[in-house]
């Protein structure tokens, strides 16, 4: 069975693994900057995320949605880091400044820089937990399954969802 | 279906509408509304446009805002391999790391005691930035600004295990002999303790008994304010062996150093909780004792700057205060908002100081100039106290042991901090909704309802409704979140009571005041109050009141129809 990779055999379960880090890394790294670690921590996390998830699968132990499962390991995993080390440090702290430049986002038009410098102080000005729901949502996942991931109910993160949509509407208010 | 009769759907069914998290029954009702309602429907295309910004935001972040990671990706098969290689088991688990390992869920770490220090300043920094004056000195300059300028006339509410009184204190002589009479056990106790009994709420008093303590020790913090949102309170806790008041907890509002809450617990175990009524809670009658009759208003209109008045104004009828209720509501004025609603003789007066620049703009274009309603909203007053300026660091911030056993039980300050994050969002709308209900049957008794059009009791309830759905959602996350923290810390829970009530006005004092507990118990939790009793007890009193707070949340839905 399994395709063959550079001479070797490989199994269903590291194909569908390997899938998914191709498809999921970049937003896992994402999300783990965003909880706080730095640019090699986040990228060292990610890619034990998918190793633990091969352990996981290997062991059959089932997984019913992997997309939440990873999230949900990530969640922990860089939450960990993040308390192990003592001086995080945002990842980019100068994201405002960059947004508003021009050379950035030649794309853009100036009102829409200013929109976007306004919407980028309102998500700042959400709370940690408003702002993963939010990412998680995006991400493509469900409410119950970014309750999976963040430990908490489905409900609470209509909750939480509520909460911020109506203050990023509020404070980015054009 | 009609709009009309049924209602506006709230942005939570909206959002959850849009997400495609309603149940299928329920996303056709709500497809059915929003065909025959622009209002609604305009609400959803807004939502819409607020998600499209949010992931046009990330998308442009993304888009070379974000650092690339630093080194190229693993060769994840290379990787599999190797932990094939490694027998199963134990060995190439080892190899894992501890990382992974604790994400299996090892054991629990044990948490050094600056690890939980660093949590609570943190939690104290959430309830706004510890300022940590000290005790004396706070009271110092609150005693001097009293005396500089006598607060004057106020409505104390007084609760004690068996009665809620109000008590006008400050004016000459006058005094509540109702009030005087019902608290009159209590007296005795107080001037036992050396603490003057005419004027509790007040930090003269308060520093008299304190100053002549033979030993004490005092707690400073800053907490939000329970019964105005967004105001902020130092809040001084002094405990003492050496009087008959063993602990006395006043709130100074951050601003001003004006006492507007206290609680006072004497040594057999009797305590009162004072307050300080806001205008528009006065004139409302005392939900406890039906007998007293409304009292009539005894305020005088304002006329400062006002217009001159339009030929005779006809009293402001029920219907009319419910409508301004139901103006601020739209408006969503009725959450957070530091707006109060009250009446002045015939006229019903909207003020507030502080109010969102936006939120006023849009209630004196909905209210001014409306026949018998005066709108008085202005900035907040400036603050007497630098609070930046004080010892931040000199503050004694304890570490309650309850707080330590859930710093531990979560596995850790962090996470910790996401539990009281958490916690501490839901528990303010929570309290914002429960007050908001509080508001409609202070300003609504059976009596004044009864004397509603059908159509007005039908918007009254939906009022109800709207704050009462959300409350229900935000009690059953509320115990979601305290749940899993406290289970096993202490003896199983005392079951929760359920919501007897004739009247949803009484179904709301009860309702709230249940609130109330679950808002102390989450900020001793968090590190914000001093806990009344040890871990165990106050642990299991917190799931109790939690799960108390969930049965009557959801039975009061019946309550929020007609």
């Amino acid at each position: 069975m399994g395709a063959l990779r550079l001479g070797r055999r490989t199994t269903p379960v590291q194909d569908r693994v390997a899938e998914l880090f191709e498809e999921l890394r970049e937003d896992v790294y994402h999300y783990l900057l965003t909880l706080g670690l730095n640019p090699p921590q986040a990228q060292e996390a990610a890619q034990e995320v998918f190793l633990r998830l091969y352990v996981t699968l290997r062991r059959n132990e089932t997984v019913e949605n992997p997309r939440a499962w990873i999230f949900r390991v990530a969640h922990n995993y860089g939450l960990k880091v993040r308390a192990r080390e003592k001086a995080l440090q945002p990842f980019d702290p100068d994201l405002e400044a960059r947004l508003a430049a021009s050379d950035l986002s030649p794309e853009m038009s100036a009102v829409e820089r200013d929109r976007m410098v306004r919407f980028h102080r309102a998500v700042e000005n959400l709370s940690e937990q408003q702002r993963r729901c939010l990412f998680l949502r995006m991400q493509g996942l469900r409410y119950p399954e970014i309750g999976e991931a963040l430990g908490i109910s489905a409900s609470t993160v209509g909750e939480f969802m509520r909460r911020a949509i109506a203050r990023l509407r509020r404070l980015s208010g054009e | 279906m009609n709009s009309r009769e049924q209602g506006h759907l709230s942005d939570a069914v909206l959002l959850r509408y849009a997400d495609g998290e309603l149940p299928a029954g329920e996303a056709k009702r709500v497809r059915t509304h929003l065909a025959s309602c622009w209002r609604c429907s305009t609400e959803l295309a807004e939502i819409q446009q607020t998600i499209q910004k949010y992931v046009r935001y990330q998308e442009a972040v993304r888009q070379g805002h974000l650092p690339e990671p630093p080194a190229p990706w693993f060769d994840i098969y290379r990787k599999f391999g190797q932990i094939d290689e490694a027998s199963p088991g134990p060995a190439w688990w080892r190899r894992l790391g501890g990382g992974l390992r604790a994400l299996a869920g090892g054991p629990r770490r044990w948490v050094p005691a600056t690890a939980v220090l660093a949590a609570t300043l943190l939690v104290v920094n959430q309830l706004g930035n510890a300022p940590s004056v000290k005790a004396a000195e706070l009271l110092r300059k609150a005693a001097a600004a009293e005396q500089a300028q006598p607060p004057g006339r106020r409505h104390i509410e007084f609760r004690t295990a068996s009665a809620t009184l109000t008590r006008v204190v400050g004016a000459q002589g006058s005094a509540d002999w109702e009030a005087e009479a019902a608290l009159a056990t209590l007296r005795p106790l107080f001037e036992q303790a050396h603490y003057d009994w005419r004027d509790p709420l007040s930090a003269v008093s308060f520093a008299r008994w304190r100053n002549s303590l033979a030993e004490k020790r005092d707690e400073v913090m800053t907490v939000r304010d329970r019964f105005v949102p967004g105001r902020k309170c130092y809040r001084i806790r002094t405990t003492t062996n050496s009087s008959v008041l063993v602990e006395a907890i006043l709130n100074l509002t951050v601003a001003e150093l004006r006492p507007v809450e206290g609680t006072m617990r004497f040594r057999d175990n009797q305590w009162v909780q004072m307050r300080e009524l806001a205008a528009a809670e006065i004139p409302a009658p005392v939900a406890e004792l039906p007998r007293r009759p409304a009292a009539p208003a005894t305020v005088k209109p304002a006329t400062t700057g006002e217009p001159a008045s339009r030929e005779i104004i006809e009293p402001a009828t029920p219907a009319e205060e419910l409508m301004v209720l139901a103006v601020l509501h739209e408006l969503g004025a009725d959450l957070g908002e530091p707006v109060e609603v009250s009446r002045e003789g015939d006229r019903i007066a909207v003020s507030g100081y502080g109010v969102s620049p936006e939120i006023a703009a849009r209630i004196q274009q909905q209210l001014a100039g409306v026949p018998g309603v005066v709108v008085r909203l202005g900035d907040a007053p400036a603050g007497t106290l630098d609070a930046g300026t004080s010892a931040g660091r000199e503050a004694a911030v304890e570490v309650n042991p309850l707080q330590e056993a859930i710093v531990e039980r979560l596995g850790g300050p962090t996470a910790f901090e996401q539990f009281s994050e958490g916690l501490l969002g839901i528990n303010e709308e929570l309290m914002a909704r429960a007050y908001a209900l509080h508001r409609l049957a202070q300003h609504f008794p059976p009596g004044k309802e009864a004397q509603l059009a059908p159509e007005d009791r039908r918007l009254l309830a939906k009022l109800r409704r709207d704050h009462a759905v959300p409350l229900a959602g935000l009690a059953a996350a509320l115990e979601e979140q305290v749940r899993p923290a406290l289970e096993g810390l202490g003896p199983a829970p005392g079951a929760a009571a359920g919501l007897p009530a004739a009247s949803w006005q009484e179904a709301t004092e009860v309702l709230v005041n249940t609130a109330r507990r679950t808002d102390y118990l989450t900020a001793v939790l968090l590190g914000g109050a001093a806990p009344e009793k040890g871990v165990e007890e106050t642990a299991a009193e917190a799931l109790t009141a939690t799960a108390q707070l969930r049965l009557q949340a959801a039975e009061y839905l019946r309550y929020a129809v007609e």
